[in-house]
């Protein structure tokens, strides 16, 4: 599995401001309520923040993977906001997190659920040189075409 | 060398919280620490490395160590799949 084949143009997003990690999944969260996606916000708002606290999901390479299961769920949500000032995820990281994959999967498909954070974990782990590209465009479609250089490099 | 293969039981798999738990077990041994899974080798002292197996239950991992603390290394960590990670108890 590979995240450019799943991820919609409305889906990745390089505008969030927010400098914490509370605001940026809240940011999220909603944006996602609007988009009639989701239905309970808060809930799962704070079923993430739960998760964070059980140990962080910032796992290198300045990227962080929050993520909650959801019941009733169809598909899998998966949403990339790119912080270009990066934020400080969790008190003891070293560094700024620029890259936040978000994915809230079905409760029931635990198997789905792991392509996508392998996919995740393989682009993280592919190059430090994919944020900086990412943290200077701004265009959703392009955005997409770098993740997807990244992912199909070495092949 | 030391090496051991076991199924994965726990429900979920290595997912994030089983794969922090593996590579953190992991990095309090000495010896250099893999998993294999199919054709992947991975460094089990990367978090990362981990979750890219996506392997999930009814999986073969194999857990291989070399160095000082080889065979504890493997006892250690079929110990924690065994366990299923803690998170079923």
């Amino acid at each position: 599995m590979k995240l450019y084949n799943i991820l919609k143009p409305d889906m990745i997003k390089n505008d969030c401001l927010n400098t914490n990690i509370e605001a940026v999944l809240k940011e999220i969260i909603q944006y996602l309520k609007e988009k009639k996606m989701i239905t309970n916000d808060k809930q799962i708002l704070n079923k993430l923040l739960e998760r964070e606290k059980l140990g962080s999901t910032s796992i290198g390479n300045h990227a962080a993977v929050p993520h909650t299961k959801i019941k009733g769920l169809k598909e899998p949500i998966l949403f990339i906001a790119i912080l270009k000032k990066g934020i400080q995820y969790h008190d003891k990281d070293k560094e700024l997190v620029h890259l936040v994959i978000l994915i809230l999967s079905p409760n029931d498909t635990p198997i789905i659920h792991l392509q996508i954070l392998a996919a995740a974990a393989s682009l993280i782990k592919k190059s430090n040189t994919l944020i900086e590209e990412l943290v200077s465009n701004t265009n959703s479609e392009e955005l997409i075409n770098i993740i997807k250089k990244y992912e199909i490099k070495d092949e | 060398m030391s090496k051991k293969e076991i199924e994965i039981t726990n429900k979920l798999g290595l997912h994030a919280r089983a794969a922090a738990k593996l590579s953190h077990l992991a990095n309090t041994f000495n010896s250099d620490v893999f998993l294999i899974y199919n054709e992947d080798k991975v460094n089990a002292k990367s978090l990362l490395g981990i979750l890219t197996l996506a392997a999930s239950i009814g999986n073969n991992i194999t857990i291989v160590a070399k160095g000082k603390d080889e065979k504890k290394a493997v006892e250690k960590i079929i110990e924690l799949f065994e366990n299923k990670f803690n998170e079923e108890n």
